[in-house]
């Protein structure tokens, strides 16, 4: 290396060591946040605040409680005009920088949501720190500021009861579906989208003198509800709920019961379900049925009385029943969405990937078509037995 | 000598890395609006265009003198006058692709992870470092483009394998549902970036001796296409058409929504880390040929005191589109019909001139 060459490097080395230490140039180097004075918010709540305002409510779950375990997860609140603006506003309130990274449930409470979600779903798009993948709620009845409230305790946070519920109601290996990406690209095929309801319940255990010990409420997962152009507009009743989950094939946790000719009870989950869109069309073209054909698969759990399941007509009987009730649960589901005229289901979308040599007139006629052609849901499938109930324990186990 | 140790095979690799980044700044973000659910197969419609391009330029190429590149050509096609100007106009047009390319990657970078941040920063930094590899010649450039082609590939791979999961299908079936017309149309962003290649694989004449480069080049581009239009489907299948168009870096997006379980949750940062390596490729390439035709213009310079002058100029063009992202996405698309005349126009006209002139 030249003496040149070497004067020049050493030149370039010092004004980089310069400009990495001297601390006087924070305008042109990346800045570090301390880490100690981050919070992380797992939790946001939306409700509508005063004159109108959104009102953003945010919960750090248990994490945030490392330093000191005896208090409850870190609330924050603020209204704004939009969303964003809320969020902005929470800097100055906490003690520290709000992170939203790490967000990954969204409660909105119903006044909100009959109000409209644009703002929300548009921040959530938008914003570089949030995930498309954070799971959305509908709280009814009530605000989600006093969800976040009433089911945080010493021990249990909002966040973890929601992740709870999404991991245990989903099939094996399925992600939760009611998700903003999922939220988007629902509303964006037919403006209609499915969300997940959730109603809060008095805690039995809970003692006002306990101190935090017990949250004061519990919250359950109710059914759903569909908003359209990002307004609640419908509440699913909870038979038209399981259908509609069944026809999307994510409820696991599904359960029927299904009474035997000699009264005998049988207890059947539901372990898979998967939905096959078949169309008819007349010789002009026009979609005149649409049948659902829902292949099931349940498992028997229990049998209060007696049955010989190696009977083939008791078993047909138990699987008839079986399906006749799944196949009514998503008649149900389909009945409701013609009847309010909103495809929640998203029928069309299914046709017009299913056959697409009808996309075009599928798409040109769906409004006029959809009130009038006939929807029909059927169950195919079988009762498989989950362990010998008939055998003593020590064997069937 | 340094030409010979560069291959046809070298060039394509080095030209895959730097593709990918721009390439994936217009699928499905320019494809999406034009064929819908079609978005993402939009390289492979591209494909046989841009190789039926290639062809058309490969067989000139091949009758011309082995060191003969685009300013032989132009000069033999056009006279030194025209041919020196139109010279001149390639290398002025890779210096500006090269600001724009620069100021996006900068951008990238301010207005996702290091926000608050001066943009000059980022564009000093990879200026310099593409300088600094540049100077060592293209044959180098290349070498480090096979680095970053196993690395990139793997990135882009595991995103796929991890997001093709959550994929619906009827968000990419059928792909002629907003139209043949759109579909069709839809392939041409994607030449237009493709386009970026042509001025830099034979700025310095065939870089292969055994009449293998057309071949070469085919299976290179079309691995590209096919892996472009694989990420394509997996962010249209994940986000739907209409999202996908909405989000600001649709892949990066992507790389945020793929989880494996607990295990590799949040990797978009390693995806937007790794990403460097493509806008650096492209940057390398395009300093390194704007460094060739230099040459040709003013025959006693010196090699890499015209790639330290293009990286400067970059630098300044780069800063001087002092604009937000969404006005740079604009400019881009009033910039495409210029960049295809310049691309694909000037030289596939002068292959026709001198086929018609019977000069070859």
């Amino acid at each position: 290396m030249t003496g040149r060459k070497k004067g020049g490097l050493l030149l370039i080395l010092a004004l980089g060591l310069y400009l990495l230490l001297s601390g006087s140039s924070s305008d042109l180097l990346p800045w570090a946040r301390d880490i100690t004075q981050v919070r992380l918010m797992r939790t946001m709540a939306l409700d509508v605040g005063e004159e109108d305002l959104i009102q953003v409510t945010l919960s750090g779950g248990l994490q945030q409680q490392n330093e000191d375990p005896d208090t409850i997860p870190l609330l924050l609140s603020q209204q704004g005009l939009t969303v964003f603006g809320s969020v902005q506003a929470l800097q100055t309130e906490s003690d520290g920088y709000v992170e939203m990274g790490h967000l990954s449930d969204c409660v909105i409470g119903e006044v909100l949501a009959r109000e409209g979600i644009e703002g929300l779903a548009d921040f959530l798009e938008r914003d570089f720190s949030m995930r498309l993948g954070t799971r959305l709620f509908l709280l009814a009845g009530d605000t989600g500021e006093n969800a976040l409230r009433m089911t945080s305790s010493k021990t249990t946070a909002l966040t973890d009861r929601l992740e709870s519920i999404s991991q245990n109601r989903t099939y094996g290996g399925k992600d939760w579906p009611f998700t903003v990406r999922a939220y988007l690209a629902e509303t964006e095929d037919n403006g209609v989208a499915l969300l997940p309801v959730l109603e809060l319940a008095d805690n039995p255990d809970y003692d006002p003198e306990s101190q935090g010990e017990q949250p004061e409420r519990e919250i359950h997962l109710t059914g759903l509800a569909y908003l359209t152009d990002q307004k609640l507009t419908g509440t699913l009743t909870g038979e038209e709920s399981r259908g509609a989950s069944l026809l999307s094939g994510w409820d696991q946790l599904d359960r029927f019961q299904v009474e035997l000719p000699n009264g005998t009870v049988a207890g059947i989950r539901l372990v898979l379900s998967q939905c096959r869109w078949e169309p008819e069309f007349d010789e002009t073209g026009r979609l005149t049925a649409v049948t659902a054909r829902l292949e099931v698969q349940g498992e028997l759990n229990e049998l209060t009385g007696w049955a010989d399941l190696t009977d083939t007509t008791v078993l047909e009987a138990l699987e008839q029943g079986f399906l006749s009730q799944v196949a009514g649960l998503a008649q149900a589901a389909l009945d409701r969405s013609q009847g309010d005229g909103a495809d929640f289901l998203h029928i069309r979308r299914q046709l017009v990937y299913q056959c697409p040599a009808h996309s075009t007139r599928l798409l040109a006629h769906w409004e006029d078509w959809f009130p009038t052609v006939e929807l029909r849901a059927m169950a195919e499938g079988r009762v498989e037995r989950s362990y010998d109930v008939d055998l003593p324990m020590e064997e069937g186990a | 000598m340094e030409q010979e140790r560069m291959t046809t095979r070298q060039m394509a690799i080095l030209l895959f890395c730097g593709l990918l980044a721009p390439l994936l700044r217009v699928i499905p973000e320019e494809t999406g609006p034009l064929a819908g659910e079609g978005g993402w197969a939009a390289p492979l419609l591209a494909l046989p265009v841009f190789l039926l391009a290639l062809w058309a330029l490969g067989r000139t190429f091949r009758r011309l003198p082995r060191t003969a590149g685009i300013p032989q050509m132009y000069r033999l096609a056009y006279g030194a006058g025209l041919g020196g100007l139109l010279t001149a106009a390639t290398a002025l047009w890779l210096a500006v692709m090269g600001a724009f390319n620069l100021r996006l990657y900068g951008e990238s970078f301010v207005s996702s992870i290091y926000t608050d941040t001066n943009i000059w920063l980022f564009l000093v930094v990879m200026m310099a470092v593409v300088c600094l590899v540049s100077c060592r010649g293209f044959a180098t450039v290349c070498r480090m483009g096979r680095l970053f082609f196993y690395v990139l590939v793997i990135t882009v791979g595991l995103v796929i394998l991890l997001g093709v999961r959550e994929v619906r299908l009827y968000h990419l079936w059928p792909v002629w549902l907003q139209g043949w017309d759109g579909l069709l149309l839809s392939a041409g962003p994607v030449l237009s970036v493709l386009g970026f290649s042509v001025p830099i694989l034979y700025c310095k004449g065939r870089t292969s001796e055994h009449g293998q480069g057309e071949k070469i080049l085919a299976a290179w581009f079309s691995l590209l296409c096919l892996l472009l239009s694989a990420v394509g489907a997996v962010i249209i299948g994940l986000f739907g058409w209409q999202t996908a168009i909405r989000l600001q870096t649709p892949f990066f997006s992507m790389a945020k929504e793929v989880t494996l379980g607990e295990i590799t949750e949040r990797i978009e940062a390693i995806v937007a880390a790794v990403w460097v390596f493509s806008d650096l490729a492209m940057l390398a390439a395009q300093v390194c040929a704007i460094g060739e035709y230099g040459k040709e213009l003013w025959r006693g310079g010196s090699r890499r005191w015209l790639i330290c002058g293009a990286g400067v100029v970059v630098i300044l063009g780069a800063a001087w589109m002092d604009s937000a992202t969404f006005e740079l996405q604009e400019l881009w698309k009033g910039l495409q019909g210029w960049n295809a005349v310049i691309c694909y126009g000037l030289p596939l006209s002068a292959c026709l001139l001198l086929r018609v002139r019977r000069r070859i």
